[in-house]
């Protein structure tokens, strides 16, 4: 059964390795592939790929970009280019006749051979195997066969895809989005080349050296920047297109929706060359020599961009040869070293982090002042001129660029802004880039994407069919010879039994509590509204929700309900009301209740109340909930008993497992410091910021949310 | 390893369907009032499903859910191979399942039958093995055999994939939606069973948009963008009522008084379909566009090539071969509006700012 699984990759690639020939004619059976000949522009890309064909250990290549920049369409087409490879026949992995120290367990005991006493091999097809979002554990890495386990009554090894795509090509899309346990279980595997499988009574190991491609679109969230690291070039699809360029690929594309087979054969040529290109290239790639000099070049500039590990001269080493041999050259030159630094340096360099992400991002949060735009400004200037300028002279604008984040700084000091603030929004900032996906997830065995098999806890909720069988197959012989009446074909017992361990993932909530009274209260309440919607507009990759609840004159108010959408929020506070008193300890009680609720609905899995006030407060609880008790010639409650009953509230945030974050945005000297002893109370943070802008309480409160989700 | 058994009786698919219909029959396409920007969205894709499917977003009880279900009347025949549960074209290589490819491959005559085209519902509640299929779990534990049971996906192949409140849709299964909608093909490497079929399917998704955003990337594969919104002309909203009680009380009667008018648009539509492919489109046209797309800093090309298409139908569907500009600035703002970079604070429709752009690149 294995040797079929290797010839035809179940992946939908075209499983016919055998008509290639024919391919060329009229017709071909699959799923046809735009060919990357006939993408138009990303040069970058195509060379990477190309890099990538020719050392497929060069280390993964990753593109990013945003929604239908070609970035998937780029890397499919890589299969159509890669030449077939030589695996030993029987092998379930492809295992390589030239290096037997690597073939995978028992492969000894199964290989044939010709009559001449060789090994018998056979050529396939490059492999190139998509791992779905979908994926589950027993298939990436290969599990026990069922099917076969059951008549054999031992267990089986079933390969999973890692075994499939050695030596091919290992693509994932939205790599992003891949679970986090799938992920790391890939990367452990890549890194190491050996994919070990300790699992369910199986004890086996293959080789795993593919070539990983992974695409994802940073608007859906950030890749963990430990994934990236693994990976050893990483480029963004995102770069302008000339106005011809536009018209030709929508022209194309469009043509090959219609007829794929023309486009087919117009870049057949392209296609060819290429195929003859990395051929070539793979041998003289034995051949390419680096020297040492060149390597101190490339790890002093590992240096001086700050990157960190030893990955990157790693990499760049290796791609150095790699462009040589494209050229075939012997000797790496200049140019290939520049454009190694390129590849995989700069995009690691710690200070190189920001300007592409601006790109990628609507405004940064801190309203910027007019000098630290231009500062920007020169950092791209001075970046194009690098390119330009000489390696030597490279250095020392990389060190230059070292010191723009801090001019950056000292710039803005004499500026309008306040320099904590700019600190705030450049924290949030740095943090957004790396925190990656929110990591909240809630476990259940009822909703949500099926993880893995479990030992069920009580009775079994969802059945894991494959998890029940796989561990029920061994025993089915035995059983079967007990069995008397022999009429059922399969035993599965109650001890067999495993239940699906579902994820899914969980926002949390923040809940706006604003202060709309007094003089400034329009103020405050424009900013909370402001903050909400930014952070609603980047809601949908975290699922988080938002809350906003003014208190103004006897009681609070739930302005906006815990919410995803932007239209309900902006529909909810066009009315922004203000003025009045000012009953703190309502408004802190009213949002814990919306918490609360919102928590038992199930979907919310942190709750984070954000207070915008000065702590002051003149109106009770008691007038709040039942305003009829009080008598009109009542004593004014004094501010003592104010107090209290404020820092009770606060206490309950904290036993409810709220988190509390109480921005003081008052421009007065005299601060009472009450806020700061309410947030103290609640455990909570608390951050003066007079006269912040929105951006700011908004990047804030990110900044505040992302440590509460990496807690 | 890869014997994958799918085997589903299609003649009693077929009449599961038949009586289903006759069980609940649909409003009729003809007799829904206004909202015509819906209706041209949903009849262009039917003409040319490779415009990508339509997202439909609106207040409540705006006749979403009505116009598309009602859509099914009106739906092209297509041929496929008789219990096939891919809905395999026997033509199109692309567009067939790993049994029928082989048999094809092998030279095997394959048995034929027409059908309407397909409408899958994708309820919210649906788990992720249902919608790409999964391990026949009556198989598995009856004989032990690994069979693949299609699921949602399969059935969708060649038809037309409705979400429901798709902006509530659970992020699992928009993660999949994604992957088979950009693809067309549906990957399943999941509890034992590795499978690849084809799944190309029309996406119409509906929402309300006060119930959350939508991510962008799901957004974008939806090749159109229509806006819905409550009836303002109580001439109108009379109507409405008045015509969805006649159909409440009697709805077969009610189907037979726009019996004719139904039949009009099928032949209009079947028309348009055999003419698509003779529209043609000028150079200068598809510069414009892209140039519209350009300036509005519109992401990647699917929206240039939407257009392209969509304005393509249009012209069939009025049964002309020549796209025209005023096509073009029809379908324009529906298959721009939901690509720009969204500014949460900005409360204009960027429908109009589309319209603008179009004005000032085309005049």
């Amino acid at each position: 059964a294995s040797a079929n699984a290797t010839v035809e990759s179940p992946n939908g690639v075209p499983a016919s390795t055998s008509d290639t020939d024919t391919e060329t004619d009229t017709t071909s059976y699959g799923r046809q592939f735009f060919p990357l000949a006939a993408v138009v522009g990303q040069e970058g890309i195509k060379t990477a790929l190309l890099l990538g064909a020719v050392d497929r250990e060069i280390g993964g290549i990753a593109i990013s970009g945003r929604r239908g920049t070609a970035k998937t369409v780029m890397a499919r087409g890589l299969h159509e280019i890669l030449p077939p490879i030589e695996v030993v026949v029987g092998s379930i992995s492809n295992a390589d006749p030239a290096c037997p120290d690597e073939w995978e367990d028992d492969l000894d005991e199964r290989i044939e051979y010709n009559a001449d006493n060789t090994i018998k091999t056979e050529i396939v097809k490059s492999p190139f195997i998509q791992i779905p979002l979908g994926v589950t554990e027993d298939r990436l890495i290969g599990s026990v066969d069922v099917e076969e386990s059951v008549k054999r009554g031992t267990t089986v090894f079933q390969p999973g895809l890692l075994a499939e795509a050695h030596r091919g090509v290992l693509y994932v899309d939205e790599i992003n989005l891949l679970d986090e346990g799938i992920s790391n279980l890939l990367l452990n595997v890549l890194t190491d080349g050996v994919n070990i499988v300790e699992r369910e009574g199986i004890s086996f190991r293959h080789p795993c050296k593919p070539l990983l491609i992974a695409t994802y679109n940073p608007e859906e969230g950030a890749v963990r920047e430990h994934l990236l690291d693994r990976v050893a070039i990483n480029l963004s699809a995102d770069l302008p297109m000339s106005f011809e360029d536009r018209v030709a690929a929508v022209g194309i594309a469009t043509q090959f929706q219609e007829r794929c087979n023309e486009v087919f054969r117009m870049v057949n040529e392209e296609t060819e060359t290429a195929k003859t290109q990395i051929i070539l290239a793979r041998e003289y790639l034995k051949d390419v020599k680096i020297s040492r000099e060149q390597l101190k070049y490339l790890v002093l500039e590992a240096v001086r961009g700050g990157v960190q590990g030893h990955r990157a001269e790693l990499y760049a080493a290796r791609v150095a040869k790699c462009l040589a041999a494209i050229e075939g050259r012997e000797k790496v030159t200049i140019d290939d070293l520049r454009k190694a630094v390129e590849l995989v340096i700069l995009p690691r360099s710690s200070l190189d982090e920001t300007p592409p992400e601006q790109q990628n991002q609507p405004p940064p949060p801190p309203p910027p002042p007019q000098n630290s735009e231009s500062g920007e400004e020169e950092n791209e200037e001075e970046q194009e001129e690098e390119e330009e300028d000489e390696s030597n002279e490279e250095n020392e604008n990389e060190q230059q660029q070292d010191q723009i984040p801090e001019e950056f700084i000292f710039d803005a000091e004499g500026g309008l802004v306040d320099e904590k603030l700019l600190f705030f929004a450049q924290q949030a900032q740095k943090r957004r880039g790396k925190a990656g996906r929110a990591k909240n997830v809630i476990f259940s065995e009822d909703r949500g994407r099926y993880i893995k098999p479990m030992l069920p806890k009580g009775p079994v909720k969802r059945l894991a069919v494959d998890a029940t069988l796989r561990a029920a197959a061994p025993y089915q012989k035995l059983r079967r010879e007990k069995d008397i009446s022999g009429t059922r074909k399969v035993f599965v017992e109650k001890t067999d039994m495993r239940a699906k361990r579902m994820a899914r993932k969980a926002g949390a909530l923040v809940i706006f509590v604003v202060d709309a009274s007094g003089s400034m209260a329009l103020n405050r309440m424009q900013n909370a509204k402001g903050a909400a919607l930014k952070l609603l507009a980047e809601s949908y990759t975290s699922r988080d929700q938002v809350s906003i609840i003014p208190f103004r004159g006897d009681a609070a108010e739930v302005l906006l309900p815990p919410s995803r959408s932007i239209a309900m929020a902006r529909n909810r506070l066009e009315r922004l009301p203000c003025g009045g008193g000012s009953p703190l300890a309502h408004g802190l009680t009213t949002a814990v209740r919306v918490g609360l609720n919102a928590e038992k609905s199930g979907d919310v899995g942190r709750i984070m109340i954000v207070a915008i006030t000065d702590g002051r407060a003149n109106i009770t609880l008691k007038r709040s909930t039942d305003p009829e008790s009080i008598a009109p010639d009542a004593p004014r409650p004094t501010s003592k008993e104010l107090k209290d009953e404020i820092l009770e509230v606060a206490g309950k945030i904290y036993k409810a497992g709220m988190s509390l974050l109480v921005i003081d945005t008052e421009n007065k000297f005299v601060s009472t410091g009450f806020a700061k002893e309410i947030a103290r109370v609640a455990q909570g943070k608390y951050y003066y910021l007079p006269n912040a802008s929105d951006a700011v309480i908004s990047a804030t409160t990110r900044d505040a949310l992302s440590d509460l989700k990496n807690s | 390893v890869m014997n994958v058994a799918t085997e589903i009786n299609s003649v009693e698919q077929a009449k599961k369907i038949d009586s289903k219909e006759s069980a609940r029959p649909v409003y009729p396409f003809a007799a829904i009032v206004g909202q015509d920007e819906m209706k041209l969205c949903l009849l262009l894709n039917v003409i040319d499903p490779k415009i990508g499917g339509v997202m439909i977003m609106g207040d409540r009880g705006t006749g979403k859910s009505t116009t598309v279900r009602s859509l099914v009347d009106l739906l092209p025949e297509i041929t496929v191979v008789s219990g096939d549960p891919y809905n395999s074209d026997p033509r199109d290589p692309e567009c067939m399942g790993k049994e029928v490819r082989e048999k094809v491959q092998k030279g095997e005559e394959l048995s034929v039958i027409e059908t309407k085209i397909n409408m899958v519902d994708l309820p919210l509640g649906a788990t992720e093995d249902r919608v790409c299929g999964t391990i026949d779990i009556e198989k598995a534990l009856t004989e032990g055999v690994k069979a693949f049971e299609p699921g949602l996906l399969a059935k969708a192949n060649r038809g037309i994939l409705y979400v429901d409140e798709v902006n509530l849709l659970d992020d699992h299964l928009v993660d999949v939606l994604l992957d088979s909608a950009a693809s067309g093909w549906n990957t399943v490497e999941r509890e034992g069973i590795s499978i690849s079929h084809p799944a190309r399917f029309i996406l119409i998704g509906s929402g309300n948009p006060e119930e959350g955003e939508l991510r962008p990337q799901l957004l974008d594969r939806f090749g159109m963008h229509a806006q819905v919104g409550t009836v303002r002309d109580a001439e109108l909203r009379v109507k409405i009522v008045e015509e969805r009680a006649r159909f409440d009380s009697n709805p077969k009667e009610f189907r037979e008084t726009y019996q004719e008018e139904q039949l009009k648009l099928q032949e209009q539509i079947t028309t348009a379909r055999s003419n698509l492919s003779a529209v043609q489109i000028d150079q200068d046209l598809k510069v414009k566009i892209s140039k519209v797309c350009a300036e509005l800093d519109v992401d990647g090309l699917r929206g240039d090539m939407v257009i392209n298409r969509a304005a393509r139908a249009l012209a069939a569907l009025q049964g002309r071969d020549q796209v025209t500009a005023e096509d073009v600035g029809i379908v324009i703002p529906n298959c721009l509006r939901h690509r720009l970079r969204k500014d949460p604070l900005e409360s204009m429709d960027s429908g109009i700012l589309v319209t603008e752009k179009f004005y000032e690149v085309f005049t």
